[in-house]
């Protein structure tokens, strides 16, 4: 290299440091904690975690935790970082006296006051395809809790009305009474023109009235729509349920917003869905889907044999 | 002194009976023991079974139970628990909601106030009472996780519902455990016992087929100690005992050679010994016929020599000077003393040629008659004489008569210049033998010439004490002709001490 060159060298040098800075600076640090778990977990959490990075002006760093690691260890982990991303269930021992923004991912969030991104569905989008599916249905019945999923049945008012349908609202506190609740609902349903959405709120007990509902909602022609494709697999008529990666973009997006305080607190639904349909289901209902409605559906029960 | 039995009995058993008595004992304890152990294990995993069988029975009940506390309504539970009542094992089933409020109960058979362990959060608790089992567990609107194909999307999407909903009991009895246990224990004793008597059979007959040649070895060498030199038969069984078999067989026919040519050779040695000993007895018979008539003829000449010079004495004393007379009498005096040793030569002579009547006779009396005579010889002397009584010998009397003479005859020589004479006759016992002792407080002697003192013509003191020197040899001689022996030991001047043997009455 000539010395004439040199200052040349030198300027574009300074300017790629100085770019470096810059971008290094607008950059949000995240660090994500997941849980311990064998693979299958592990590699869902991946997926997440690899969707937050495609989140622009973020720096990511993740860690598996468990029972056996001390809350010091984790903070002195954190402290780089100015976001910490709780993924799953964590102990609280460690996520309970972090000095930033905390924000849940991949879990129900059912907790008003919980800041993060909820894996239960948008409602807008949720009644937005129960309108395309079954155009007939005027009323939706939802049975929860106020202090797990009040801030999801406030969307859900919201969007409901936007789609000209009329939300029924059963706040429960136990699981008995919403077993009850649905009990006296159940009569006063009519055919065709009432739904029944569920969402991922444990006052409902699915493993005991997901048989009981899909036998009551079929003799009565009644629509079951929830947050779950294993839902429609035994017999809902549609659910909407996260993609992953894009809610991993979601999560981060949040986690920004978080970090510079930007954002409100409390629990977002997942905006970025995928979709499974059951024809038999929509088959009894009277509900014909055509070839170009079926490609919009991830998923289509019951599976063709393999 | 019971143990020394035992252990005498003990040494005296063959090898088969000392295995028998270990290997049967140990056997039957064994197979006791080891029917005991595997009886308790197998109880154990019966009650292990039992344990689990409750414990599903009691989520099987749980997991039927949730729709039932769900609505809190006992028509859902009654299919259930009919067929879990079934099981006669199943003492009493109890769904219990969250507010311990009793949904259903069923009890089998009689009821008991059973204390259940509390529900743990997460499956099932189970307690062992005496005659029961009993198990509780929580029942949650949760499912546990299954094989599910939508894992691990179905967790995080599933209900997160995990609310209690109440809890299940359930009683089960321990009547199949007994019965388990004692068919368990009666057959397992059983066969073990029945192995044992076979392993024990098998024992025995291996521990017989090396211990029989072991006995007929043993009876042979017993019978050959015994003096039976029976041709050895040589045992069939294990390589080693035949080869023991083979080598006694081979030193037998050893020892009989050799004991036969020992035989030959005594037989010879005998022949020897008869030819030398009638030899020896015809020169000795010849020596005595020659001492006795020598002493005899001696005798003659030497009368003549005393009878002569007494009458040179008496007829022509008074002519002869005193020198001459001093000879003459000095002389007589020589034949006298020579005369003497004839006699004794002779006395010695008769004791060895004389045939003896060997017959009990009272020593103690023999004593004190030798002591009156001497006494009557000696009335001058006061010896303090003292004898056992009742030492009673089998001897021949006129040969034990001189013997004592000269024994007893020596102590009154020998304590003639003690102011109290003191002579003593009794009897010791050494062991197992019976020595007689004469002792006296007289002159003694020198030990130093101890081994002389019992040959012929030894004397071991002067002219102060009047001898021969044969009496001695004399009494050693009657004393070896009845199969005894003689010692003694002294001290000059603190007496002497004779000891000799004879056959007991």
């Amino acid at each position: 290299m000539s010395l004439g060159r040199r200052p040349l060298a030198f300027l574009v040098v300074a300017i790629s440091l100085a770019t470096l800075t810059w971008a290094a600076r607008a950059e949000t640090r995240i660090g994500v904690l997941y849980p311990e778990s064998a693979a299958p977990y592990l590699k869902l959490y991946q997926t997440i975690i690899s969707g937050m990075a495609l989140a622009g002006d973020v720096q990511l760093r993740s860690r598996a935790v468990s029972d056996r690691d001390s809350a010091e260890d984790v903070r002195n982990w954190l402290m780089s970082s100015q976001v910490t991303v709780a993924l799953g269930e964590l102990p609280p021992a460690l996520t309970g006296s972090l000095a930033m923004p905390l924000v849940h991912g991949a879990g129900a969030l059912n907790d008003n006051s919980l800041s993060g991104v909820s894996l239960a569905a948008s409602p807008a989008q949720m009644f937005k395809r129960l309108r395309q599916i079954a155009p007939d249905v005027e009323r939706v019945f939802v049975v929860y809790r106020p202090q797990a999923t009040g801030w999801l049945i406030a969307a859900g008012k919201v969007a409901a009305r936007e789609q000209g349908l009329e939300l029924i609202i059963i706040a429960c506190d136990d699981v008995q009474q919403a077993s009850a609740a649905f009990g006296r609902m159940l009569p006063q349903t009519r055919p065709g023109k009432d739904a029944i959405w569920l969402t991922l709120d444990p006052v409902v007990p699915l493993n005991q009235l997901l048989p009981v509902l899909l036998r009551e909602s079929w003799d009565r022609n009644l629509i079951l729509f929830s947050n779950n494709p294993i839902d429609v697999a035994k017999g809902a008529l549609f659910a909407l349920y996260p993609d992953y990666p894009a809610m991993g973009k979601q999560l981060a997006e949040r986690a920004k917003k978080q970090a510079t305080k930007s954002a409100a607190t409390g629990p977002e639904a997942s905006e970025h869905l995928n979709a499974a349909v059951n024809t038999r289901t929509a088959a009894h209902l009277g509900i014909v889907l055509g070839e170009r409605q079926l490609q919009a559906f991830e998923r289509i029960f019951p599976e063709a044999p393999k | 002194m019971k143990s020394m039995l035992m252990a005498e009995r003990l040494a005296r058993l063959s090898v088969r009976k000392w295995l028998a008595m270990a290997i049967v004992p140990i056997t039957l304890l064994g197979a006791l023991a080891i029917g005991l152990a595997t009886a308790m294990l197998s109880t154990q995993e019966v009650a292990l079974y039992h344990v689990n069988a409750g414990t599903q029975m009691t989520t099987t009940l749980a997991q039927h139970s949730d729709l039932a506390l769900l609505y809190e309504s006992s028509a859902g539970i009654a299919e259930t628990a009919a067929s879990l009542l079934d099981n006669p094992l199943v003492r009493q089933i109890r769904v219990i909601d969250r507010h311990d409020k009793v949904l259903f109960e069923k009890t089998n058979g009689e009821a008991h106030a059973w204390t259940y362990p509390p529900a743990p959060e997460e499956g099932v608790a189970s307690a062992e009472l005496d005659d029961f089992w009993v198990f509780a567990r929580q029942v949650r609107t949760s499912r546990p996780a299954a094989n599910d194909p939508w894992l691990p999307e179905a967790a995080l999407l599933g209900s997160g519902s995990n609310e209690v909903l109440g809890k299940v009991q359930l009683v089960l009895s321990k009547d199949a455990l007994f019965k388990a246990r004692r068919s368990i224990f009666f057959g397992n004793v059983v066969t073990s016992f029945a192995f044992s008597l076979l392993a024990m059979f098998v024992i025995l007959a291996i521990v017989r087929s090396f211990s029989r040649p072991l006995e007929t070895l043993a009876e042979t060498m017993h019978e050959m100690r015994a003096g039976v030199w029976a041709e050895p038969v040589v045992p069939v069984g294990p390589r080693e005992i035949r080869e023991i078999g083979e080598s006694y067989k081979s030193l037998m026919a050893v020892l009989r050679q050799r004991e036969e040519q020992l035989r030959d050779f005594n037989q010879d040695l005998e022949e020897r010994i008869r030819e030398r000993t009638q030899a020896l007895e015809a020169a000795n018979k010849e020596l005595e016929a020659f001492s006795y008539s020598a002493s005899h003829d001696l005798r003659a000449p030497l009368r003549a020599i005393d009878g002569f010079g007494k009458a040179l004495l008496e007829d022509f004393g008074a002519s002869l000077d005193p020198t001459a007379q001093s000879y003459l009498q000095r002389m007589c005096e020589a034949a006298r003393r020579m005369s003497d040793l004839i006699d004794n030569l002779l006395k010695l002579s008769r004791v060895t040629r004389y045939e003896m009547q060997v017959g009990t006779i009272d020593m103690s009396e023999m004593a004190a008659a030798v002591v009156a005579q001497l006494r009557e010889q000696y009335p001058q002397r006061n010896v303090d004489f003292r004898a056992s009584p009742g030492m009673q010998v089998s001897a021949d009397p006129n040969l034990l008569r001189i013997a004592l003479d000269n024994l007893i005859g020596n102590a009154w020589k020998y304590t003639g210049r003690v102011a109290r004479p003191e002579v003593v006759f009794e009897k010791l016992k050494q062991g197992q033998e019976t020595v007689y002792l004469l002792r006296d407080n007289g002159a003694g002697f020198d030990m130093r010439f101890a081994d002389k003192l019992f040959g012929a013509f030894q004397r071991l003191h002067g002219k102060e004490f009047e001898g021969t020197g044969i009496g001695l040899a004399i009494v050693t001689r009657v004393l070896l002709r009845h199969g005894g022996r003689i010692w003694a030991d002294a001290e000059v001047d603190k007496g002497a001490r004779f000891y000799f043997t004879l056959p007991d009455a």
